[in-house]
């Protein structure tokens, strides 16, 4: 239930910040919300990769729905040959594996900052 | 323990996260990943919603009135303003908008500034483009708009513009490119606009054969030579009707003989620069009422340029009380350069004449600080270019020396003594007079009459333009304008000794006996640079002229009658090649008639009944260019031997044919590496066995291999592989990459019934869906009905969105 009210917290967090703030801020957040909700290492990853991917992918999946793949198709086509639909996916992974990581240094932070 | 596992996840994350944020991290070519694929701010934040096209209310302090653009269809504004200012402010808003970019890399390659964002790769062509004074030309060309308050105004009103689009950017709503390449966009200014109107004076008036020209002759002998490369083909058809009586006396030339030592008597070995490529060229022409189905004019144009995404036209309508005119302009450059009214038509094709020329430069000492001119050292400026290149910490510092001819292009470190001057139309300031280049067009906007359109050429100076012109009730007239360098017989054709002046140019032709044409007996005018006159015209020029497009399209105005506007379109369309027509009954009546395999062989029977139509599923044009490159080639093996160690000016086709069919047993013809003796009967039949041993049933449009690259040349933002036809020397002159950038047909009348089309889309965004929407249509032959509005609420056609632009209030000036 933490896990999953961190990941809501971290996707409000992330849209919020990454509104005026460079794609950064949200490792930055990830790490900051998993210490605060004193997560473990694992359910700190996984919850910020998937919160990171579901806000990320979530977003781009909107952009390009709207937009009938023509962006997508493109920078797809740029990096590899890879289809609209997968460049929504690694957008996804992209956005969750520098989530996850936020999320893994915040929870390791608790066992070394003395307020633990 | 717990810190060691905690320092490992900080050091993993920063690392990644270095080396996401980096533009090209440790020498790689990627762009920084993070921002790039982050949907806050990469590229997804450049994907536009498909349908979605809210109107627009913008305010803005440079203003001075109300403007009201309508978005068309096609994503065309329609500019309805009060003024012609506020019309160039909105010009320049919009160019911005959807096209900042392409200005942005077209100001950079052409000034030499590719390496501030490309690094290393770009430096030697940014070096060049120092050396050929590109910005040198750009800034005389400055000085002269600024003289000219009407002409000033609307330059600054469209650099006000452009950049009041600019300041509302952030990294997140950059175009695309920016965000790949990693920088940012910059202000636009009116040098700026000088540049890109420069740009195209690079890409149409700065070839020359001087130098190859110079080493052909010696290597062959003056009498070889200008018998391999004459100057005027006698079955021309020119611009201006073979016959036309010269009504001027023609200024005396002073000098008629050459300045002692005026041709250089040694190979040159420089190696000539990067060309402007050879085939851009264009056709226009215009039928009286006479011949039309409607008794009014019809005028048509189809500039042939380098095919590119985002294209080089923006199509725009600008209503204003004192213009209302359509076409399309150049984003960069405010007004509209082909196109009409509901009065006139006009447009443009390259003159293509010779304005480049070269001088040998005589250094006084090995520090190249002076050099002999009329028996003087002379001092040469020096100008230090400071090229910036991406990953270096210091700019590089370049020397370029201009001499009195013009910028030394060419420096050789092996030659301390002698390098080569560059003497180009285009780097002149332009004399003293009401306007130039940027108020001939908008002259032509607002032209209803011959003597408007006769007023507006006066401005233009470079690169040299056939302007064609027809007006509503009669007049068709074509002009060849602009400055034409006065030369005595041959000057400029080789490279010329620099110490003497009595080596220069003697001015330019008078403007009022540039060569004009106005409603001749044949009731059509027409040009697709071809030569300008034929040998009669009182003055010498030379230049680099097609010759087969034009001759077949007067041949077609002339059968034509009760032409239709589809009549006009089809013509343009048309991909028969009068070349083929001239070529290939030649060379199979050269075939030795003691090679009958080679006749019975399915390919050759299929080429002898082919129609010369470049289609694109036909392979006959195929197997015939093989078959004359390869003729011509074993014909001037000689001069061929000598490329490896020089560049040497090879004949022209239709010179080339012309040996064939005239002087068959002539030396040329014999081959330095057989012992026998050769006449064009072998090297046609033995080409022919050659080109079917490469010839492997490929079709036209595969072996063409047709392309409209991405400017950046990035494959995903391109239309590569085209099934399409036509052929360089056909109306239809699509070639590998150029080709008919736009095509306009225009039946003038009591209301203006106008079609054209361009292989792109309104919007330079590789996100937009109007990215190259109009490809598919240009690439099947069809066309867009213009949509030419009337007032601001006409809405005969639907429209997609309108956007409206207020002065800010208070901010009255």
């Amino acid at each position: 239930m933490k896990t999953v009210l961190y990941i809501i917290a971290f996707i409000l967090a992330g849209a919020g910040l990454q509104m005026l703030l460079p794609w950064w801020s949200m490792p930055l957040a990830a790490a900051v919300l998993a210490l605060g909700f004193n997560l473990k290492a694992w359910p700190a990853f996984l919850g910020g990769f998937l919160g990171a991917a579901l806000l990320w992918g979530g977003y781009a999946a909107y952009i390009n729905l709207l937009n009938e793949g023509i962006m997508a198709g493109r920078i797809g086509n740029l990096f590899g040959g890879l289809s609209a639909t997968m460049a929504v996916l690694l957008t996804a992974i992209f956005g969750g594996l520098f989530g996850g990581l936020g999320g893994l240094v915040g929870s390791l932070a608790r066992n070394i900052l003395p307020l633990s | 323990m717990q810190f060691l596992k905690f320092a490992t996840a900080v050091v993993l994350t920063l690392v990644l996260g270095y080396l996401a944020g980096t533009h090209q991290p440790l020498g790689t070519p990627i762009p920084a990943l993070g921002p790039l694929f982050s949907p806050f701010t990469g590229f997804w934040r450049n994907a536009e919603p498909v349908g979605a096209s809210p109107d627009m209310a913008l305010s803005f302090p440079g203003l001075k009135a109300r403007v009201e653009v309508v978005f068309d269809q096609r994503l065309v504004p329609h500019i309805f303003a009060e003024n012609e200012e506020d019309a160039a402010f909105v010009m320049g808003y919009l160019a911005a908008k959807y096209r900042l970019w392409q200005m942005d890399i077209a100001i950079r390659a052409t000034a030499g500034r590719l390496a501030e964002v490309a690094g290393e790769r770009a430096l030697e062509r940014d070096r060049l483009q120092r050396r050929k004074g590109m910005l040198f030309a750009a800034e005389n060309a400055l000085e002269a708009w600024k003289r000219n308050p009407w002409e000033i105004g609307l330059i600054d009103a469209y650099t006000q513009g452009a950049n009041a689009y600019i300041e509302t950017l952030t990294p997140a709503t950059y175009p695309v490119e920016f965000k790949l390449m990693g920088y940012e966009p910059e202000p636009w200014s009116p040098l700026k606009s000088a540049i890109f109107f420069k740009s195209m004076a690079e890409t149409l008036s700065s070839r020359y054969d001087d130098l190859p020209a110079t080493n052909a002759r010696l290597a062959l002998g003056d009498s070889l030579f200008q018998f391999l490369f004459p100057e005027y083909n006698p079955q021309q058809s020119p611009v201006i009707p073979a016959g036309h009586e010269w009504a001027f006396t023609p200024v005396p030339l002073e000098r008629q003989q050459p300045a002692s030592g005026e041709m250089i008597g040694q190979l040159i070995p420089h190696r000539q620069l990067e060309q402007p490529a050879e085939n851009l060229g264009s056709n226009n022409w215009a039928i009286a009422g006479s011949k039309s189905i409607t008794g009014h004019p019809m005028l048509c144009n189809d500039p042939h340029l380098k095919l590119s995404l985002p294209s080089i036209w923006y199509e725009v309508q600008i209503h204003t009380p004192s213009v209302n005119a359509y076409g399309v302009s150049f984003p960069g450059v405010p007004g509209i350069l082909i196109g009409f009214n509901e009065n006139t038509a006009w447009g443009v094709t390259n003159g293509s004449q010779d304005v480049l020329d070269w001088y040998r430069i005589q250094w006084a000492n090995e520090q190249k600080d002076a050099y002999y001119y009329d028996g003087a050292a002379r001092p040469a400026d020096k100008v230090v270019e400071v090229i910036k290149v991406r990953g270096r910490s210091e700019p590089l510092l370049d020397t370029v020396r201009y001499t009195a001819w013009g910028p030394v292009v060419y420096e050789d470190p092996a030659q301390p003594y002698f390098d080569m001057a560059m003497r180009w139309v285009a780097h002149d300031k332009p004399e003293e007079k009401p306007f130039t280049e940027i108020g001939t067009f908008w002259q032509l906007m607002k032209s209803s009459s011959y003597d408007d359109y006769r007023k507006a050429l006066e401005g233009f100076n470079n690169p040299i333009q056939n302007f064609i012109f027809a007006q509503k009730d009669g007049d068709i007239a074509i002009t060849v304008n602009g400055h034409l360098p006065l030369k005595r017989p041959e000057q400029g054709r080789f490279v010329q000794e620099g110490a003497s002046s009595g080596n220069a140019w003697f001015g330019f032709i008078p403007r009022d006996q540039m060569p004009s044409v106005r409603n001749p007996e044949r009731g059509f005018v027409s040009s697709a640079n071809q030569h300008s006159t034929d040998t009669s015209y009182p003055y010498y020029y030379n230049g680099y002229f097609d010759d087969y497009r034009g001759r077949f399209i007067n041949r077609r105005l002339a059968e034509m009658d009760k032409i239709s506007i589809q009549d006009m379109m089809g013509l343009q369309l048309e991909n028969y090649s009068l070349k083929a027509e001239e070529a290939l009954p030649l060379l199979l009546s050269l075939l030795d008639p003691a090679a009958t395999g080679l006749l019975d062989r399915p390919e050759v029977k299929a080429l002898q009944q082919w129609d010369y139509r470049y289609e694109k599923d036909a392979r006959e044009p195929v197997l015939f260019e093989l078959w004359l490159k390869e003729a011509h080639r074993a014909t001037f093996d000689e001069l061929l031997a000598l490329q490896d160690s020089v560049d040497v000016l090879l004949p022209e086709t239709w010179r080339f044919l012309n040996l064939l069919e005239r002087y068959p047993a002539h030396t040329v013809f014999d081959r330095q590496d057989t012992p026998q003796i050769e006449k064009a009967t072998d090297i046609v039949t033995q080409a022919l066995e050659a080109a079917l041993g490469q010839y492997d049933g490929i079709s036209w449009a595969g072996y063409k291999d047709t392309r409209i690259s991405h400017l950046a040349n990035i494959p995903a933002f391109s239309r590569l592989h085209l099934q399409v036809g036509g052929s360089r020397d056909a109306p239809d002159a699509i070639s590998e990459q150029n080709g008919p950038s736009w095509r306009m047909a225009v039946a003038l009348g009591d209301e203006v019934e106008a079609y054209g089309v361009y292989p792109g889309g309104q919007s330079g965004n590789p996100g937009s869906p109007y990215y190259e929407n109009m490809v598919d249509k240009w690439l099947a032959g069809e066309y867009y009905k213009l949509f030419f509005m009337k007032q601001a609420d006409d809405r005969r056609e639907p429209i997609r969105f309108t956007m409206s632009f207020e002065q800010t209030p208070g901010s009255q000036q």
